[in-house]
């Protein structure tokens, strides 16, 4: 990975003091929490009888499918990854913010 | 071959690398008395090489390289730089240890008895005293250690618990309080020492892991280690302050300030400890936030499946997939390296969450089977095991292995749920990979076009000409129409050139590549080769009108990306010598490498051509103008050597050794200009001057790399390690440099024998060969130390295997691929986390490590040291609690893990074969023949 990447990432999520294997850590417990928000997410956006499609359609072996699925009821997928990042990147903030609060007090 | 470059260096890379030697050479101890081979042991290697090398590390830190040179350096300030008495000043020691003249402060009088330089010259001359007594085997390599610390502790004041700091001396100074501010925070200090430890760490395992499994499963055992290391940091790097003020282990604290007191490790990681609990209850109530919606959404289970399949993803493809989510939010464009960087993290993502995908389509595929169409409610057990199908899918997706097996599912049929459940992910990886969930559209940097790993390890601030974004790998584009001549490295070679990028790199880089690439098809079986368009089978047979589809090859970023990564961290000298060795010398996988051309500027060649041929003995060869193909040379083992000896002619008995010197040699009865020596598929051809003199031989074919390492000493990785360590170049580049360049010299080592055999030993070919084997050597060493065995004494180029030997090491662990053989590793440790582990989570993963525990290790009855014979023979009493074998649950799941491996791999246990081994050889057997492993 390249390190600026990270380094970057990880002065904005403001944990750039800690240790690398505890930045890790967090990273990883953060791709935790995305991936289960964008799954809520995309099961939000469908309803009753496109939640049974879409189901039918993953257990049918046809990726194109699923995509054209996707692309049809949920046009704007990309941004609602992105969108689910950026919440929870800010959800972690406030945490940070409450972890160094606790520190100074 | 040369002196042992190793021995008597100073300095603190000189310490890690004998530590690092010390704990290779227990570690192989080890590994063969588990009845592994070096490479094979990858994982229950590591385990144990972990703590050897932590121990041998500690005693590196006890005896402090650093503090010594300290010392030293300290010491000359005195002998060579002494300052006037007017000139006062004082040595401290910065928190990096670097001694740092003070002014101001009274320069310390007192004179040493001895020199610190003295001092380490003893330590050394101690040292190699005592290794030459364990080499003996006089003494123990624990009492050599025991002995090192003692005298260690007592000549510099270093524990393990720390450096020993002395008492206040009269007339010292008062500190200072713009020292204060100068000195390093305790965190401050653990940030460091665990940065630096985990760096080390990591490096560590990458040279030693052969693979990507070593960087797998961070999980809580680890993590501990880490802190030891810090703690060697801290060791290393020793709190020089107290309250605030800076002292040198050799120097005394201010006369007036308090008895010194070194900052308390324990203290500093319970301030991170408690800072990350925080954090670890933040994040925990995010996670119950993310559920809460889901459940509110009716979506938990699949929520919580997913979160299941990510937790059984490798640890570093978690960080990375992390980082990717930070260019999926836009936060890193903030400077042009880290477009670069960008493109990489995303890609990554992008195949965490294909795989992410495979999940969740194969687990609802299963589902909506195992309900036929909502009859009926799958019970508990099938949900489990089609989680567990569904994970292997998506990690083998994310792995970027699915592409290996997709040849082999096409070729064995879909009948099975796993290959349905890998066909599923292997399309999406394949086809879509970057359409799934639609993320290429929301990121300008993603791009899954071949090479565009290429454009993501640019060196910093240099960025490789992006390759265009495009969602997938048109197979026309990548597909290869064989023309007479042609060979599968041209065709690769032809398909990497037309990728934006690569043309900027290096000739040495692009061979380094291109090779990388054709030797992960040398790792395919012909089933798979001929699926891809080789209608022989095999990589160096290709018939005019073959139409080799290289798609999956050209799609495996992974692997391109590595090999790029490579290729930029070689250094002018190693690309000069790939130029030089033109033809493909670049060999990062194990099993191939190619032979190459000398160095040698080419001159006019002579017209004559006259082809030599070492035939088999009995043998009448078919035309005297048509030479046989008998095969590969150096084909030892396996498929490959059944293979060789398939393509004889009904009429020929079996081939003996093409490596025999004794093998007749009917065509040689004087050698000429253009003289061409050729065995099997492999061929030498000499140039000359019109002189006469020889220029140039160029070497065609290909040779096994495990003929190579006979070439070199038994411990050429450890002092590659260490040569590589010391002058800050990566060890896993020097082990491949190594390993290829000795598989060229056994190669010419073979055409040597072949002349010399057949009366041509004081020919100018051969003195030409000889001389190129020793400039190869030279070189080498020059780099890497003495690698080599002297050729003059016991090196030997041993003949392929009777068949009846191939035969059975066919059924060893011969994995087709390196993915293949990680996924076998991680069944060992998964598997015998779930019997022998104290508990496990989702598949096992995270467990307490099976393997550490002594129902395995226990010397006496562990399973390690068992055979499976010994294992299934084993008539524990009902309820006896012992260790190991003598523990009757254990050795129950144990014997019906064994037959259920047996049942399903279909592969039967071989006499005396191991427990480990089998094991992974079943695994091996059930991922290629893609048949489910459950028990």
């Amino acid at each position: 990975m390249n390190n600026e990447l990270k380094a970057t990432l990880v002065k904005d999520l403001g944990i750039s003091d800690l240790p690398q294997e505890a930045q890790d850590q967090i990273l990883v417990s953060l791709g935790d929490i995305i991936l289960r928000s964008t799954t809520t997410a995309i099961f939000e956006r469908l309803n009753d009888e496109q939640r049974m499609e879409f189901e039918r359609l993953t257990a049918d072996e046809d990726p194109a499918k699923i995509q054209e699925f996707l692309a049809k009821t949920i046009p704007d997928m990309p941004k609602l990854m992105e969108d689910e990042v950026k919440k929870t990147i800010a959800r972690f903030k406030q945490a940070d913010d409450k972890v160094i609060e606790k520190e100074i007090a | 071959m040369n002196t042992h470059p190793g021995n008597g260096k100073q300095g603190d890379p000189e310490g890690i690398r004998m530590a690092v030697e010390r704990a290779t050479e227990k570690h192989q101890k080890k590994l063969e008395a588990m009845g592994y081979g070096d490479e094979q042991g990858v994982f229950i290697g590591n385990a144990d090489f972990d703590k050897d090398l932590d121990e041998e590390l500690k005693i590196s830190s006890s005896n402090p390289w650093i503090a010594l040179n300290q010392m030293h350096e300290a010491d000359k300030e005195h002998s060579e730089d002494a300052p006037k008495p007017t000139d006062v000043k004082k040595t401290r020691i910065d928190p990096k240890g670097t001694p740092t003249p003070k002014a101001g402060t009274p320069e310390k009088s007192a004179p040493k008895k001895e020199t610190a330089e003295e001092k380490l010259a003893n330590i050394n001359k101690l040292r190699a005293e005592l290794d030459a007594l364990v080499a003996k085997g006089e003494i123990s390599r624990e009492d050599a250690d025991k002995k090192m610390k003692e005298v260690i502790t007592s000549e510099t004041g270093f524990t393990d618990a720390g450096p020993t700091v002395k008492a206040p001396e009269k007339g010292s100074a008062t500190p200072e309080s713009t020292e204060k501010e100068s000195a390093p925070t305790q965190l401050e200090l653990l940030t460091q020492a665990y940065d630096s430890a985990f760096e080390k760490h990591r490096k560590t395992k990458l040279a030693f892991g052969e693979g990507n499994a070593t960087l797998e499963d961070v999980d809580a055992a680890e993590r501990d280690m880490f802190a030891k290391y810090a703690d060697i940091e801290a060791l290393n790097n020793p709190p020089t302050h107290t309250e605030g003020v800076p002292v040198s282990p050799i120097e005394t604290a201010p006369k007036e300030a308090a008895p010194a007191k070194p900052a308390s490790l324990e203290d500093r990681v319970a301030d991170l400890e408690g800072r990350m609990a925080k954090y670890e209850a933040e994040l925990a109530a995010m996670r119950t936030e993310a559920d809460q919606r889901a459940e509110k959404a009716g979506v938990l289970d699949k929520v919580r499946s997913v979160s299941d399949w990510y937790q059984s993803i490798p640890w570093i493809k978690k960080v990375y997939f992390g980082a990717g989510l930070g260019a999926l939010a836009g936060i890193t464009a903030v400077s042009a390296p880290l477009v670069a960087g960008a493109a990489t993290g995303a890609l990554l993502a992008q195949r965490v969450l294909a795989g992410f995908g495979t999940y969740f389509g194969t687990e609802g595929m299963l589902q909506k089977a195992a309900e036929k169409g909502g009859t009926r409610k799958r019970t508990e057990a099938e949900t489990a095991r089609h989680m567990a199908i569904a994970t292997v899918a998506g990690m083998l997706v994310a792995s970027g292995a699915a592409g290996h097996v997709m040849g082999q599912l096409l070729h064995a049929g879909l009948d099975t749920e796993v290959g349905k459940a890998l066909k599923h992910g292997a399309e999406h990886t394949f086809k879509n990979t970057t359409d799934f969930l639609g993320i290429t559209d929301s990121s300008p940097n993603i791009s899954a076009a071949p090479g565009a790993a290429l454009a993501g390890v640019a060196p910093s601030g240099v960025v490789i000409e992006p390759f265009p974004e495009t969602t997938s790998v048109p197979v026309g584009a990548s597909e290869f129409t064989a023309v007479k001549g042609s060979t599968v490295w041209g065709g690769i070679a032809e398909k990497m050139s037309s990728q934006p990028g690569f043309a900027g790199l290096q000739e040495g880089q692009r061979t380094y590549i291109i090779d990388a690439l054709k030797n992960k098809l040398s790792t395919m079986s012909p089933a798979d080769l001929k699926l891809m368009g080789i209608s022989s089978g095999n990589i160096d047979q290709l018939a005019v009108g073959d139409k080799v589809n290289f798609t999956s090859l050209m799609s495996n970023q992974e692997l391109i990306q590595k090999a790029t990564e490579q290729a930029q961290a070689l250094t002018p000298d190693q690309i000069h010598n790939i130029e030089a060795f033109k033809g493909g010398v670049a060999s990062t996988l194990p099993h191939e490498a190619v032979l190459t051309t000398s160095q040698l500027p080419e001159e006019v060649a002579a017209p004559t051509d006259t082809t030599l041929r070492q035939e088999p003995a009995g043998m009448t060869p078919s035309s005297s103008e048509k030479p046989i193909d008998w095969g590969r040379w150096n084909t030892p083992q396996g498929t490959e050597a059944t293979l060789a000896t398939s393509q004889l002619t009904d009429s020929a008995p079996v081939a003996p050794s093409p490596a025999s010197p004794a093998a007749s040699l009917e065509a040689v009865k004087g050698l000429h200009s253009n003289s061409t020596i050729e065995s099997g598929n492999f061929k030498a051809k000499f140039e000359y001057s019109p002189s006469g003199d020889i220029t140039k031989v160029n070497i065609e074919g290909t040779s096994n790399s495990l003929e190579g390492q006979k070439m070199l000493n038994d411990n050429w990785r450890s002092i590659t390690r260490g040569e590589a360590l010391a002058h800050h170049q990566d060890m896993n580049m020097g082990i491949s440099i190594v390993n290829m360049n000795a598989t060229n010299v056994a190669g010419y080592e073979q055409l040597l024998h072949t002349l010399e055999a057949n009366g041509q030993g004081t020919s100018p070919e051969a003195g030409f060969l000889r001389e190129t084997i020793n400039n190869i050597i030279n070189t080498t060493e020059k780099d890497y130390g003495d690698v080599f065995k002297n050729l003059n004494e016991g090196a030997s180029i041993s003949a392929p295997l009777p068949p009846s030997v191939a035969e059975s090491m066919s059924q060893t662990i011969t994995p087709a691929s390196p993915e293949i053989l990680a996924e076998a590793n991680k069944t060992l440790k998964v598997d015998l986390d779930r019997i022998l582990g104290k508990s496990g989570g989702f598949l096992g993963f995270g467990g307490t490590s099976g393997i550490e525990t002594p129902d395995w290790k226990n010397p006496a009855t562990g399973f390690a040291n068992k055979s499976v014979e010994e294992v299934l023979a084993a008539t524990t009493r009902p309820g006896a609690t012992g260790v190991g074998i003598e523990n009757f649950q254990k050795t129950s799941d144990l014997q019906n893990y064994i037959k259920s491996v047996q049942n399903f791999s279909g592969r039967t246990p071989m006499p005396g074969e191991k427990v480990a081994d089998y094991i992974k050889r079943g695994a091996i057997g059930i991922l290629e023949n893609q048949k489910p492993l459950a028990v």
